[in-house]
């Protein structure tokens, strides 16, 4: 459909127009002289990106409709926040400029502080993140496996296992940074211990509700408990066990943050509470819009991206 | 047969606890615990489980399944408390700054009364109703009215989400505190975001998977707009829902833990800040205790859920569990 | 020469819940033979199919295969199962090998395999595809095909056309005689249909509900290789069987 296209076309267009208005309208008194460069050029690239890749899935049919159409929505979406933060913040000089920075001065931070927030912080925080996530994995899929296998095991370790997954794991933070050698250690031990809840409820879970069927009739084919256990057990179970991990994984962020915003000298949360503490807000925000867009990547083009490949075999729904 | 005497060696674990606490001394390191509250909770789990023990077990008036569950779960924290009992507190291993004996740490319970176990605990739970509760009540009829307008959600509902819904709502803490009049206030704001976003999302996912054929059926049958929701949408999508508010509620006490830390103070408790306030003055009983008391209160809000969610689901098939 | 028993059950007593699922059930089947068994609903036919497959053990009595006690499944049985079942995850190529490369069959050989029994299925086209993209009665053929490459002796069918609709279904009965009559296993056909059991075995085994047991058997006197007459279905002879596991059929619900 060409009007489908138009609109797609017309949707990411909102980003060469907020460039457009940066520079034609005057900054706000309250917020003088903003450095544009960087916003500017992040939007124009952003644009380059999304115009490759609909022309490239849209125009030449190279992606499903239905993935176009989310990536177009959502940048759609973006554009229209950062549209109403620029003109309302920025231009009109609403709201009070100590917490609220213009979208210019905060995007400036990306490059003033390449260093540090840009890379440093963010290698800190994503080693720890997927150190303790990918051990949740590593661990909580087989032991999933286990007890959704064995009804007594099942039976014991579900209702431990709800009530322990429901202890928020900062709680122990300051406890495993006396225990562990080193305030990392802790980090990534409480990150392991909340994603590794998930991910073994919802193995467990996937496991224990197994068509028995399956099972039975693999083993009328002559497979043996190995040949059972990954082509049946597993793919059977993993719808669950992805839906387990998709939570690991927000939570891995979720207490990434939360460990590094109250215990540790590196990494992106940490940034963020530092200098809340010292009130520079475009810091703050700036760290903010990058915890963010880290998390939004890995999900969308890590997990979601694994997750497809993995489940071809489901009937897509919609 | 066998398994009485097997069920009765489990229950008695508590009996053997509390008995050696009182005749075993206690260890060079950690001399004269106050052994009063540890005793009385052992005191009342013993007393608990032979009471389950005899109406379920000897009076057959609950299922083997279950009996054997509780027992199991019995043997896994008779054990916890005996080891930690016998290892720290009698036999002296390990440091005592902090691996307090499990004398000290339920001692805390009565020391820090006020405290701890009133104020932090009730206005923490308070906080978490407040906030879970008005999350639930915004994102369940949202959730309904996005996942059935098809348009809404796919324009605006579905990108929205998928961008802000990942975003840890800890990073919102900072600018809570700033912006909002309040400590208390602010909490429960960051509160509400972390318990709406997995509830509201597994809400339409819930709708949206809903057969359409149910839909269908009810407008055919001629139900109203307010039927469809309360009769079809929100009873076919409770599961989904009952997911999302599960996880919810893991956010929600991440989230309230991390705000009572960064906010809180003596005059505004709770129990997250409690446990980061003395980590950083190195009460490592206190610690515990706070743990093991949201971990007690985190069972009792687990409890009463599950309940309300066996009554709404009456309809599902159960398991063999 | 004395035919092999390919399936002798003596004095069979299932227990489930505490209920008598299934009571001194007698049944004996010679190799090559096809017979269905017809009951009303929760009458244990399934339960005593799962039995004879090894997927459980009886509570007293004996049940062997090919004159050998079954204490797990045996490796010469094959059984399909309530509905369709193909393991969704795996393409239908892969779920036809699963079978062979189960048995300790090279992945080459047993594709090669595999390809034959998909082509005389008509399915060779499909062999790349995931079950879900295949129509109901082709999901259906790609079981048997499943079953069948392993070479089974004796084949164990539950409502193997259940949930198709007539077309279909009396096209797959008549490719499923065809192929009975070109290899020769036993088959146990459990249905609730008595039309299509007596069209397709040589014997019917009508079993009544509570208790769960033998009610009655016929003998049903068909040429072997129906599909070639036509309007068999039809025809008076048919008809009259039909009318007789009826009227025995309704004396066994009648006995409860």
């Amino acid at each position: 459909m060409a009007r489908e296209g138009l609109i797609f076309y017309g949707s990411i267009a909102i980003f060469p127009l907020i460039v457009l208005l940066n520079l034609a309208l005057p900054d706000a008194a309250n917020r003088p002289d903003q450095p544009k460069e960087v916003f500017n050029g992040a939007l124009l690239l952003f644009f380059t990106l999304l115009l490759i890749y609909v022309t490239y899935g849209y125009h030449f049919k190279k992606q499903p409709h239905v993935r176009v159409k989310t990536v177009v929505n959502v940048s759609l979406i973006f554009g229209v926040f950062l549209l109403l933060w620029l003109v309302l913040v920025g231009k009109l000089g609403y709201l009070r400029p100590h917490s609220f920075p213009s979208p210019n001065n905060v995007f400036q931070v990306f490059i003033t502080d390449i260093d540090f927030l840009t890379y440093e912080s963010s290698k800190a925080s994503i080693i720890r993140a997927f150190t303790g996530y990918i051990l949740a994995l590593v661990l909580g899929i087989p032991l999933g496996v286990w007890g959704g296998s064995n009804l007594r095991a099942f039976s014991v370790s579900y209702p431990i296992a709800k009530v322990t997954a429901h202890i928020p794991p900062v709680v122990y933070l300051p406890y495993a940074i006396a225990v562990f050698p080193s305030i990392n250690g802790a980090i990534v031990f409480m990150i392991f211990i909340g994603a590794f809840w998930p991910i073994v409820i919802n193995t467990m879970f996937g496991v224990y509700n197994i068509d028995k069927r399956l099972i039975e009739f693999a083993r009328i084919l002559g497979a043996d408990e190995k040949r059972i256990l990954f082509k049946v057990v597993l793919p059977a179970a993993m719808p669950s066990i992805l839906a387990g991990s998709l939570i690991g994984l927000v939570l891995s962020f979720v207490l990434l943050t939360a460990g590094e915003m109250v215990g540790a000298h590196t990494g992106l949360g940490f940034y963020l509470m530092y200098y809340f503490d010292v009130g520079y807000f475009d810091k703050v925000v700036a760290a903010i819009l990058l915890i963010s867009f880290w998390v939004f990547f890995w999900i969308t083009f890590g997990f979601d991206i694994v997750q497809s490949k993995l489940l071809r075999w489901q009937r897509r729904i919609g | 047969m066998n398994s009485t005497i097997k069920y009765s060696a489990i229950v008695s674990l508590f009996l053997i606890t509390l008995l050696v606490n009182i005749f075993v001394p206690d260890a060079a390191n950690r001399p004269d615990q106050p052994k009063l509250v540890f005793n009385i909770i052992m005191a009342i789990f013993f007393a608990a489980i032979l009471g389950f023990f005899i109406y379920g077990h000897i009076m057959g008036k609950q299922s083997k399944q279950r009996v054997q569950t509780v027992m199991d779960l019995s043997v896994i924290f008779g054990m916890f408390f005996f080891l930690w009992l016998v290892i720290v507190g009698k036999l002296g291993f390990l440091d005592p700054l902090r691996y307090p004996s499990p004398n000290t740490v339920f001692d805390v319970y009565r020391s820090d009364f006020q405290l701890l176990v009133v104020r932090s605990t009730s206005d923490t739970i308070w906080r978490l109703v407040e906030g879970y509760v008005v999350a639930t009540i915004l994102a369940i009829p949202l959730g309904l009215f996005v996942g059935r307008h098809t348009k809404i959600h796919d324009r605006v509902a579905y990108p929205v989400a998928k961008m802000v819904a990942p975003i840890p709502p800890i990073i919102f803490v900072p600018y809570a505190i700033e912006l909002l009049p309040n400590i208390d206030l602010a909490v429960k704001f960051v509160i509400f975001i972390g318990a709406f976003w997995p509830i509201y999302v597994n809400t339409v996912y819930g709708v949206r998977n809903l057969d359409y054929r149910y839909i269908e059926a009810a407008n055919t049958l001629g139900a109203s707009e307010r039927r469809l929701y309360t009769k079809v949408l929100l009873p076919g999508s409770l599961p989904s829902i009952y997911a999302g508010l599960f996880i919810g509620l893991v956010l929600a006490f991440i989230v309230l833990a991390v705000a009572e830390g960064i906010g809180g103070s003596h005059d505004i408790p709770g129990l997250g800040w409690y446990v980061l306030y003395f980590a950083d003055l190195f009460y490592y009983d206190k610690i515990i205790a706070a743990i093991l008391l949201i971990g007690f209160v985190v069972v009792i809000w687990t409890a009463i859920s599950d309940r309300m969610q066996d009554r709404l689901l009456k309809w599902q098939k159960k398991g063999a569990w | 020469m004395r035919a092999m028993k390919a399936v002798e059950v003596t004095g069979v007593k299932k227990l489930g819940n505490g209920k008598v699922v299934l009571e001194n059930v007698d049944m004996e089947v010679n190799e090559g033979e096809f017979v269905s068994i017809v009951g009303p609903q929760a009458c244990g036919k399934s339960t005593l199919l799962r039995l004879i497959a090894g997927l459980d053990q009886p509570d007293a009595g004996k049940i062997k295969i090919l004159e050998e006690e079954v204490s797990k499944p045996h490796p010469k049985v094959g059984m399909i199962f309530q509905e369709t079942l193909l393991f969704p995850w795996l393409k239908i190529i892969d779920n036809v090998t699963f079978g062979p490369i189960s048995r300790g069959v090279e992945k080459v050989e047993a594709e090669r395999e595999a390809t034959k029994w998909l082509e005389s299925f008509g399915l060779a086209k499909f062999a790349d595809k995931w079950p879900y993209e295949l129509s109901g009665g082709m999901q259906r053929r790609a079981t048997i095909a499943m079953m069948m490459v392993n070479q089974p002796k004796v084949l164990l069918c539950d409502e193997l056309l259940g949930g198709l609709d007539l077309i279909t279904r009396n096209a797959i009965a008549d490719e499923f005689l065809k192929l009975w009559h070109e290899k020769k296993p036993t088959v146990l056909y459990v249905t609730h249909l008595l039309e299509e059991a007596v069209y397709l075995s040589q014997r019917v085994y009508v079993m009544s509900a509570k208790p769960s047991k033998i009610y009655e058997t016929f003998e049903i006197d068909l040429p072997e290789k129906r599909w070639e007459v036509p309007n068999l279905r039809f025809s008076e002879k048919c008809a009259d069987y039909v009318n007789k596991v009826r009227e025995a059929f309704v004396e066994a619900m009648k006995v409860a």
